[in-house]
């Protein structure tokens, strides 16, 4: 077990840095820095000398070798805590990275904490009479929610609790966008609720339909499995023990799913964040990208697959802790 | 076991590390290289470039307003960026005096001196930045006069458009900056100075905060005791935020949606007024099909302007269609542009000239018929729709026009620039002062090596009469002599077809009435735009007025690249600082309470 | 080593996690009885309900949509009638003269909306059927190979999968865009051809760690092991014994592949990356795109039909896969 963790924590160092390198490749293509600069500066532009300069500090050369080297580069300023400033307005890349950070898994935990727990009860509830009408009645609601994509729901709540709801009843029920209202300063966490409100709601969505699918199909395999036959075929008639027996078993996949889920969390809700002008890490890709601002989106990608690899490992390490069948190594 | 999975993992990096180095090796050829990429400047974004309208992604488009006025630098002069302090040598030709007024002071109380006006010379010229430096290149000499309450401005040429220098937003508290020669490291995060009615408290990627300026030395000072303007993504989130109550104010590109929007609510009203904005087709000709004068007159005149206007203006807006030419109206327009469309003339100019329709229904000549490539910023619906109405008409009319769209960045930044299409369509703003023609439409501003590519007249028009006549014009004081030789000059374009103006764009104001009340329409019209919300008042009592912006600056320096957008000036540096002049609502400029007396020009 | 055990389906691609959740309990429920006589699988089939009359209503979709010229009254681009200054066409509610009402340039919402999903559905068959050939093969032979190949296709599929599909076509689609051989091949960003490759180099993966899957447990059946032992060669068994075998898998595969397809484009377009709407043609995508606008002014019908046809077909198509899963791998029924 031990062995295991060590192998794939030291795993994750390459797969970290040849992950980096790939991507570091395509922003240096989709983005060109050095033409986003130039265009942000066209006076700059004008100077040769000051352009080789900006090359040199930021280690922009071209071609392959030029990337590799430049990858590097860009490698030892990054992991000395000396990050390129964002090409668009020349500020540190960091406080605004991070105050995204914080507030994209804000709204992902919570949202996440409301979805699953109410997704594994329907699950729960509709593996428990396979066949008969509340199960597809769960079914259909599912694949209704999977067919729904955020930007379609996200578009018609904030129509109909915002705008639609101030025509009918004076005043609107849930704030549309932001986080807190204009002119707010401070933590305020039940104004916070209230704003996260709508985004919280599109997420539910989906996250509702998929685990209610993945306790729905879990449990019944769980329920069809030999050792709970035999447990049957033993005499153990109480069916509130067969399911309580049966319930933790389907969990173990579920814990593992949720932890993948969670390490996506962080650069995964873009949809729901640009619709809601929720300051979290989607936003910040978003402008980012659009001013093709390479120094931001680079530590914006490194926290973004870092938090998926480790939440990976996690996804491993819970499934082989929970399942006594696996055995890792 | 666990040794041959070390080995397939070492295998499996190697591998895809050759993959990798396969697609990246491609871009050698293929990106452009930091030594081939052309250099562009984003003033030279003809304007236009509003963001592309349903992209949320797109919260800083480089904006179109001041584009325009700081208009593209004279980019042959001498590289003024590296020359430092030191004057450049000559003789003057004009002189300016500046008195400015004892009781203007910054908001600490210290005084408003020649020192700030020198800060700013020395920033614009020597921060490497993008503001232009149009005629502060002018500038032989600046210096205090008899006391520190006096500036002196010595130009080597006489220079006409003068009133747009040291204006709103470019002063610099001189203490304010650490260096006046390089201040490209300060205004992170703040704007540590005001001489308006509010100074900003704070600042941040979600919002930014006015409180009043306890010494404001004017008489119009801020009525309500906070200001808070916040992004908002796109027209629609705008739109709902206003209905919703979120915000109380909003400034968007006025559409036929956001009247229907709003209709249902009594409390919001809606204030139109038609402003600089304006749009245009404009034709490239230094090559491709269009540089046929026979072939683009021809064209020109198949195209109905009235029916395009009825079909996609209208529904915006009825106002009147737009015949001025790149201007909108007021002293310098006559009119140049009426009466484009003449379908028979053009098909008897070209049979006249050898062309005849081909087995496909296209004019050719020699056998060929040319494609003309239309291009505009992908994603902007209305420009869209205007391509999906007029190209099968045209293609009837027996032009083989084709879509060639590209996103915005691409067609501001790199194929205008590079003269890479042969229709194009896009919104500019004029602002008060006309000399903006003159960097677009003269010879030497076509982008060339010369220019280092940076010149602003994409249409790659030359005609050396029109060229004369509006260097003339920039030199030319008298305001009478000047509109004419202007006027002179868009005849000119007119007669060679340099475009097509289709639309003079309203500029709309939404408020709730419940919300915040005063003066609030009055300077919609502003190139400053909504300057005066000092005035403006808090109905609802909440202390506090919220105003919705549809972009978002990404920084607050005056000098470098945010200077150039629309939002960042009408959000942060016109609001902070004021110049010697104050634009108008009707296009005109007004002497601010900063300076004691109107400047004193010589002619030297 | 639970991912390499679970197949991802292509929904995986148009749902990422949380925001979009994929439908992977065909993942979870290890495929151990999957081959069934082809009667078998279609009986069963029958007896879900919903997927046979989402299979009705899809072919009558799909019919509609195939005869476009009949079955519009409007050109794609074509105003209703010429408008003149006080006789709008624009943004005209439901009539008889446009069923859906126009668009904010006047044009018929019903006609554009059968364009569109011609566009829609044309992007989802072509990326699903490109997806699914690449990644069958790539899987098969993973999954038949193991070792090295398959570490690989683990490794770098694991991330691409993990990664926000958003996120990753965004920046795969701006550095393949400024690549001029890749243009050359792929076509102008803003093109159809574009667009189906681009979906088609994402989503090849989901189908290649699920075809992969499955072939891994079918190498260790008796047949294979026959085949195997007689000298047959890895070319033959692949295409001889193991896809046959997978078919039904490679069937769910490749509906989840179409759906997967319609909603990223919908997606790329409601964020401005999509088609290019100024070439003259549309799509759900692009409608959708545009109903963002008739939101605030309460233009209902722009908002509510593209936006329902979209959920329709997305839900059709799902429901279909999961009745083709149920009669592939009836293992979810046989406990009841």
């Amino acid at each position: 077990m031990f062995r295991f963790i060590l192998r794939r924590v030291l795993w994750m160092i390459p797969t970290l840095l040849l992950l980096t390198f790939v991507v570091y490749c395509a922003l240096r293509l989709a983005t060109n820095p050095l033409a986003s600069y130039a265009r942000s500066n066209p006076r700059i532009a004008k100077q040769p000398e000051k352009m080789q300069q900006y090359i040199e500090t930021n280690g922009l050369w071209d071609g392959f070798g030029g990337y590799v080297r430049g990858y590097f580069h860009w490698l030892r300023g990054f992991l000395t805590g000396n990050w390129q400033p964002s090409i668009k307005g020349s500020r540190p890349v960091w406080p605004n990275l991070k105050q995204a950070l914080i507030n994209t898994v804000r709204l992902g935990i919570v949202a996440s904490m409301v979805a699953i727990p109410i997704g594994l009860a329907f699950g729960v509830f509709a593996a428990l009479k396979p066949g008969k009408l509340r199960d597809s009645a769960v079914n259909t609601g599912a694949l209704i929610g999977f067919s729904v994509q955020p930007f379609i729901s996200a578009v018609l709540l904030q129509l109909t609790f915002a705008v639609l709801w101030s025509k009918w009843f004076g005043s609107p029920l849930l704030p549309t966008s932001g986080m807190y209202p204009p002119g707010h300063e401070g933590f305020d966490p039940v104004l916070m609720l209230k704003y996260m409100t709508l985004p919280i709601i599109v997420v539910s969505i989906q996250t509702i339909a998929a685990y209610s699918r993945y306790m729905r199909a879990s449990l019944l395999d769980v329920l069809s499995s030999d050792y709970l036959r035999t447990a049957k075929s033993k005499g153990i008639s109480d069916r509130r023990v067969l399911i309580r027996h049966a319930l933790r078993n389907a969990l173990v996949p579920i814990v593992t799913l949720a932890a993948l889920d969670v390490g996506s969390i962080v650069g995964g809700l873009i949809i729901t964040e640009a619709i809601f002008e929720y300051p979290g890490m989607g936003k910040f890709f978003l402008t980012a990208s659009a001013n093709g601002d390479f120094p931001e989106l680079m530590p914006w990608m490194v926290i973004v697959t870092t938090s998926v690899i480790v939440f990976n490992l996690l996804a491993d390490l819970s499934y082989a802790a929970l399942d006594p069948r696996i055995r890792l190594d | 076991m666990s040794t041959t999975r070390r080995g397939t993992k070492i295998a499996a990096l190697a591998l895809s590390f050759a993959f990798i180095a396969a697609a990246c090796g491609s871009d050698k050829a293929a990106a452009p290289s930091a030594t081939t990429a052309k250099p562009v400047a984003t003033t030279a974004a003809p304007a236009g470039t509003e963001a592309p309208a349903d992209t949320t992604a797109a919260t800083e488009a480089p904006a179109d307003t001041t584009a325009a006025t700081e208009a593209p630098a004279d980019t042959s002069t001498a590289d003024t960026a590296t020359t430092g302090t030191e004057a450049p040598t000559g003789t003057a030709a004009m002189r300016i005096t500046y008195d400015i007024s004892d009781k203007a002071v910054w908001d600490d109380a210290s005084p408003i001196t020649a020192d700030d006006f020198i800060c700013a010379y020395n920033a614009i010229m020597n921060t490497v930045g993008s503001l232009s430096t149009t005629g502060y290149d002018q500038i032989l000499k600046i210096a205090a006069g008899d006391s520190d309450k006096q500036v002196v401005v010595d130009f080597k040429t006489v220079y006409a458009p003068y009133r747009g220098l040291f204006g709103a937003g470019t002063l610099i508290k001189h203490d304010a900056v650490k260096n006046c020669n390089d201040v490209s490291g300060d205004f992170q995060t703040e704007f540590p100075f005001s001489n308006r009615p509010y100074k900003l408290q704070s600042w941040d990627t979600s919002q930014s905060v006015f409180v009043p300026n306890e010494n404001y030395f004017g008489v119009d000072k801020a009525v309500t005791p906070k200001v808070v303007i916040v992004p908002k993504a796109d027209q629609e989130t705008e739109i709902s935020a206003l209905l919703a109550g979120e915000v109380d104010f909003i400034y968007p590109q006025f559409s036929p949606e956001t009247a229907d929007a709003v209709k249902g609510d009594p409390n919001i009203k809606v204030a139109i007024t038609l402003g600089g904005d304006f749009e245009a087709l404009y034709f490239q000709q230094q090559d491709g099909p269009f540089a046929d004068p026979i072939l683009r007159q021809a064209f020109a005149q198949s195209i109905d302007r009235d029916a395009l206007f009825q079909q996609i203006y209208v529904p915006i807006f009825d106002g009147p269609l737009l015949n001025c030419g790149p201007i909108v109206p007021g002293k310098y327009c006559a009119d140049a542009f009426k009466d484009t469309y003449d379908p028979a003339a053009a098909e008897k100019l070209l049979t006249d000239n050898g062309w005849a329709k081909n087995g496909d229904g296209f004019w050719a000549k020699d056998g060929t018929a040319p494609e003309i490539r239309w291009m505009i910023n992908a994603g902007n619906s209305r420009r869209e729709n205007t391509q999906a109405y007029l190209i099968p008409l045209l293609q009837a009319a027996g032009f083989n026009v084709v879509a060639d769209n590209c996103e915005a960045e691409c067609v501001f930044q790199k194929r205008l620039p590079s003269l890479d299409y042969d229709l194009g369509m896009y919104i500019s703003t004029a602002p008060p002062d006309p000399q903006y023609l003159t960097s677009s439409f003269t010879c030497d501003q076509i982008p060339t090596a010369a220019n280092e590519f940076a010149g602003q007249n994409s249409q790659g028009w030359c005609n050396k009469d029109a060229s004369a006549l509006l260097t003339k014009a920039d030199a030319t004081i008298d305001p009478d002599e000047r509109a004419g030789y202007i006027k002179q000059a868009i005849d000119l374009m007119r007669k060679d077809w340099v475009l097509l103006p289709t639309f003079q764009f309203p500029k709309s104001g939404l408020y709730n009435s419940t919300k915040v009340g005063g003066p609030v329409e009055a300077d919609l019209n502003n190139f400053e735009a909504f300057l005066n919300f000092n005035q403006w008042t808090d109905v609802d009592g909440d202390g506090q007025i919220v105003i919705g912006a549809e972009q978002w600056p990404g920084c607050l320096n005056p000098i470098t690249e945010c200077a150039n957008s629309s939002w960042y000036v009408w959000t942060i540096a016109f609001p902070l600082v004021m110049g010697v002049y104050d634009t108008t609502n009707d296009g005109d400029y007004v002497l601010t309470p900063m300076m004691a007396s109107e400047p004193v020009v010589e002619i030297l | 080593m639970p991912r390499s055990t679970q197949g991802f389906d292509l929904t995986d691609l148009q749902i990422p996690p949380l925001e979009h959740i994929a439908v992977t309990d065909a993942s979870i429920g290890i495929l151990k009885e999957s081959i069934s006589p082809k009667k078998m699988a279609f009986k069963r089939f029958m007896h879900h309900h919903a997927a046979v009359v989402c299979t009705v209503v899809l072919a009558f979709i799909v019919v509609f949509v195939a005869l476009a010229p009949i079955t519009t009254r409007y050109g794609v681009n074509e105003s209703i009638f010429k408008a003149e200054a006080g006789i709008p066409n624009q943004n005209l509610a439901p009539r008889a003269a446009a069923w859906f009402g126009t668009d904010a340039n006047g044009r018929d919402l019903y006609s554009r909306m059968i364009y569109g999903a011609q566009i829609s559905l044309l992007i989802g068959l072509f990326t699903a059927i490109v997806s699914v050939a690449l990644g069958t093969l790539v899987g098969a032979y993973a999954g038949l190979k193991g070792g090295k190949i398959d570490d690989v296709l683990m490794r770098v599929t694991d991330i691409f999968l993990a990664l926000p599909l958003l996120v990753v076509l965004v920046i795969v689609r701006g550095a393949l865009k400024n690549v001029d051989w890749v243009v050359a091949i792929m076509g102008d960003p803003g093109s159809v051809r574009f667009l189906v490759i681009l979906l088609s180099v994402i989503g090849w993966m989901g189908v290649a760690r699920l075809v992969r899957g499955q072939v891994k447990q079918l190498k260790e059946r008796e047949f294979i092991e026959a085949a195997r032992a007689v000298g047959a060669s890895t070319t033959r068994i692949m295409f001889r014994h193991l896809l046959p075998n997978a078919v039904g898998q490679i069937m769910v595969a490749l509906t989840f592949a179409i759906v997967g397809a319609i909603t990223a484009e919908a997606t790329l377009s409601f964020f401005g990356f999509g088609p290019d709407a100024g070439s003259g043609l549309t799509s759900l995508g692009l409608l959708i795109r545009d109903s963002k606008k008739a939101v605030p002014p309460g233009y209902w019908w722009l908002v509510v039909y593209p936006c329902g046809l979209l959920i329709l077909i997305s839900l059709c198509i799902n429901f279909i896969g999961d009745g083709l899963r149920d009669a592939v791998d009836p293992k979810m029924l046989q406990d009841s």
